[in-house]
């Protein structure tokens, strides 16, 4: 078998050579490639479900390290979270902010660095640590979004930087109250993303640039402006102009619709909904839009008038599967509000809604499918389930046609206490409307904190989308903050805060394997293929580990 | 009330909570070689009784502290205004405060050199307690017992945190770790049992645990982990700490609290 690399690698050479790494028809048939990880997640559906079967139920217990990637330590509220890409044997990750970016390309199977690019970002400003979600790729070029609003193409070969634009200029001091932490979409021609900063008075927007110039070609904000439709659900005194609406997770798309899908973050300020009567249209929402010129398509929105954080910044999850007896183009979406959606992906159409967690904020749908409020929030407090962090956050799921499931990192039984204020906006300060009291940190500590009996913990939770009912449910200890990995084999890989790394039964979450990494895992595992072995790969602490069967 | 106790017992300069704590760490980590933790290692002297032979008011204090005492051993000590300040507030938050008519119900302070033999001697704290490496490791360490301790629950976000604890809060937990020690235990200091499926049994102190493991700090002061496949139970169980209500008069008692509370070191 080494004979045979040996003399194929040179006719690799030369193919590649001639033609571009990664054009986009090679994304939109990523699916046909399984060897490879072309996107966040997988591919342009997001299910991050791969069809390699090498490591099965039977094996996984053979898995053994191959690979460590250590990057420099980073500082305490920064993840390293980005989701690596594989491309023909060679991955590109990017170590996050803290306080520069390394931006790598590595052998997949030895972990040895071909180059490194590095950026230090200017003055920042951000709510929740210095994270970066990940690189996208097309043809040849690298795309990374900065935590100081630039967008950066890097010669996916040479590491050498093509541009690096500006796109939010400061608005107090150094910094910008936007930031940028998301993995940039591709889509034909464009990348598409939006800005972090829905703790700082933002005013969310998704926008698509030319892959080749970095020249902006549409914006969509997500709060409408006076005249556009939905702008009449912001009332108060110019509530609209600082009402956030984040994006921090990415898209996804249908290539035969051609949509791009985006959650949107919570409404600001984020505890104390008064100053902003109205459903506060598109935030907390899902937002179907025209691939080639941001135009809205149809809305979805999960949690309106929200006051307890609960980011709809998961990622669309699509998939075609059987609804009442025919095929339908679905999406699928585990929401920080603690319910599970099924969505028609076409039209927006409600098709269920089931809390797959805890919940108190909502009594249940009314016939359109909107949510009926059940608590209120004051100044002194309420308890409201799930708690500020949600049933599940910006942590991938994952859904496996194979078995049907749709997988969750949640959250259960979590509260917090939330508590209004009156608070004016200023550019540059937390705007926020309050506080609130958390059952759970917002990162893992290394020692024991708490007591089994304050009721919270994680788990890994298997949905069958057609019911909303969970399936299995893999209990543990600590929540957690990973995102899950399944396979054609029917396995489920996802980690924890306290350093397990571990593989699943995907059919009834039996655990098969686990490995202790000594960090807590806050970034989806992939999986990918190098001359016929498959690997697993995860990051963990300061680290990516890399994993195959032993041979 | 902080001001109104901090005034009542600094009849010159008003210290914060803050100052005091900095003053307690300067003091128990510079001085206590000498003096030792309450203030009383050295033949007549007792730093917290309130009365020192050689000044009268916080500046002589200071000088000393700054200046040494030739002849003996009490070096100079190369100190800043604000620290020297911060130690003399530390020192004479001791003396004569036992009684604050502005709330009437705080505990009362006693002699923390008489507080300081009840916990070594007559209330066995030291079985289980240890202040500055001094003592057993199965309880929870005491060398801070005299600071504030972090809040309960966490509370993020813009609004105002809760205020910090007043010297009378923590004075008043102290007392009910005395009166009641099973009404508040951190989880870092709560006791475990676990029977393994062997039947064997082990108690200790619960250190972590994670989703396969439990890791204890055993009666015998060994680290261990258990498996969890391997427990048959594994439950939280009373703390061996008996109260102190019956077992003190109340004078010992408020020397006890003087002592604990003068406790700042790390």
């Amino acid at each position: 078998m080494k004979l045979r690399v040996l003399f194929t690698f040179p006719l690799l050479i030369a193919a590649t050579l001639a033609a571009q790494q990664v054009p986009f028809e090679r994304i939109l048939n990523a699916s046909k490639e399984p060897q490879n990880w072309l996107t966040y997640g997988g591919t342009f559906l997001n299910q991050r479900y791969s069809l390699l079967n090498q490591v099965t139920s039977d094996n996984v217990k053979n898995l053994e390290l191959q690979w460590v990637l250590q990057v420099r330590s980073m500082d305490g509220t920064t993840k390293f979270e980005a989701t690596p890409l594989v491309v023909d044997g060679v991955m590109y990750t990017v170590k996050p902010p803290s306080p520069a970016y390394e931006v790598v390309a590595l052998d997949a199977v030895t972990g040895r660095i071909y180059w490194t690019y590095s950026y230090a970002p200017a003055e920042s400003r951000t709510c929740c640590g210095r994270n970066n979600k990940g690189l996208a790729i097309l043809g040849d070029r690298l795309y990374l979004a900065t935590i100081d609003t630039h967008l950066i193409s890097l010669d996916a070969k040479t590491g050498r930087e093509i541009f690096n634009l500006k796109v939010e200029s400061p608005n107090t001091g150094l910094a910008s109250d936007y930031s940028f932490t998301v993995t940039p979409l591709v889509v034909k021609d464009k990348v598409i993303l939006g800005p972090s900063g829905g703790e700082y008075g933002i005013r969310g927007y998704v926008a698509a640039f030319d892959a080749k110039t970095g020249n902006e070609k549409w914006r969509f904000h997500v709060i409408p402006e006076p005249g556009e439709p939905g702008h009449e659900t912001w009332g108060g005194d110019k509530s609209w102009e600082n009402g956030g609406g984040s994006i921090w997770t990415p898209g996804s798309y249908d290539p035969e619709l051609n949509l791009v899908y985006w959650g949107t973050g919570n409404a600001g300020p984020d505890w104390n909904g008064d100053p902003r009567p109205g459903d506060n249209l598109y935030t907390c929402s899902v937002i179907a839009l025209d691939a080639d010129s941001g135009k809205l398509k149809w809305h979805y929105q999960f949690s309106p008038h929200d006051e307890f954080d609960y980011d709809s910044t998961q990622v669309p999850v699509l998939a075609d599967i059987e609804w009442q007896g025919r095929p339908r183009k679905v999406m699928m979406w585990a929401n920080r509000n603690g319910i599970f959606y099924v969505l028609d992906r076409a039209t927006g159409q409600f098709l269920l809604g089931k809390p797959f967690v805890k919940v108190n904020w909502t009594s249940g749908f009314d016939a359109k499918g909107k949510p009926i409020r059940a608590v209120q929030t004051s100044a002194s407090g309420i308890r409201v389930y799930p708690g500020n962090q949600g049933g599940t956050n910006w942590y991938n799921p994952a859904f496996n046609p194979r078995t049907g499931l749709f997988y969750i990192p949640a959250w259960e039984e979590t509260s917090s206490v939330f508590a209004k204020r009156q608070q004016e906006y200023k550019p540059g300060v937390n705007y926020a409307g309050g506080g609130f009291t958390a059952d759970v940190g917002l990162t893992a500590t290394n020692t024991y904190t708490r007591t089994e009996d304050e009721g919270y913990y994680g788990s890994i939770k298997a949905i069958d989308p057609k019911s909303g009912d969970a399936k299995w449910v893999y209990k543990l200890s600590q929540v957690t903050d990973s995102g899950v990995l399944t396979t054609a084999s029917n396995l489920v890989f996802a980690g924890g805060r306290e350093g397990y790394f571990f593989a699943l039964d995907a059919r009834d979450g039996k655990l098969l394997w686990k490995s202790m990494l000594g960090g807590q895992v806050a970034n989806g595992p992939i999986t990918y293929s190098v001359n016929g072995r498959q690997y697993v790969s995860v990051a963990a602490g300061n680290g990516l580990f890399t994993f195959a069967l032993r041979q | 009330m902080i001001t109104v106790l901090l005034a009542l017992v600094l009849a010159q300069h008003a210290y914060t909570l803050e100052e005091m704590a900095e003053g307690g760490r300067l003091f128990q980590s510079n001085c206590t070689g000498c003096h030792g933790t309450a203030g009383d290692q050295v033949p007549g002297v007792a730093l917290m009784s309130g009365k020192f032979r050689r000044a009268t008011n916080d500046d002589e204090i200071a000088a000393i502290i700054r200046k040494g005492v030739p002849g003996t051993a009490m070096q100079a000590f190369n100190f800043t205004d604000p620290q020297t300040g911060a130690i003399v507030a530390y020192l004479k938050s001791f003396a004569g405060g036992s009684t604050n008519p502005a709330a009437p119900d705080a505990p009362a302070l006693g002699d923390v050199a008489r507080g300081k033999q009840i916990f070594e001697g007559k209330g066995n704290c030291l079985s289980c307690h240890s202040v500055g490496g001094n003592g057993s490791r199965l309880g929870p360490d005491l060398s801070s017992a005299g600071l504030p301790r972090p809040p309960a629950a966490r509370f993020v976000g813009f609004a105002e945190p809760p205020p910090p604890p007043t010297p009378a809060t923590i004075v008043a937990q102290l007392q009910r770790d005395l009166l009641e020690p099973e009404a508040e235990i951190s989880p870092a200091n709560r006791m475990f049992r676990a029977v393994l499926k062997d039947g064997s049994v082990t108690t200790g102190r619960l250190l972590n645990l994670d989703q396969f493991t439990v890791q204890l700090f055993d009666s015998k002061e060994r680290l261990i982990t258990l498996q969890r496949p391997e427990l048959r139970e594994f439950n939280a169980i009373k703390s061996s700490m008996p109260s102190y209500r019956d077992k003190l008069t109340s004078q010992e008692l408020s020397d006890l609290l003087a002592y604990l509370f003068s406790l700042k070191g790390r």
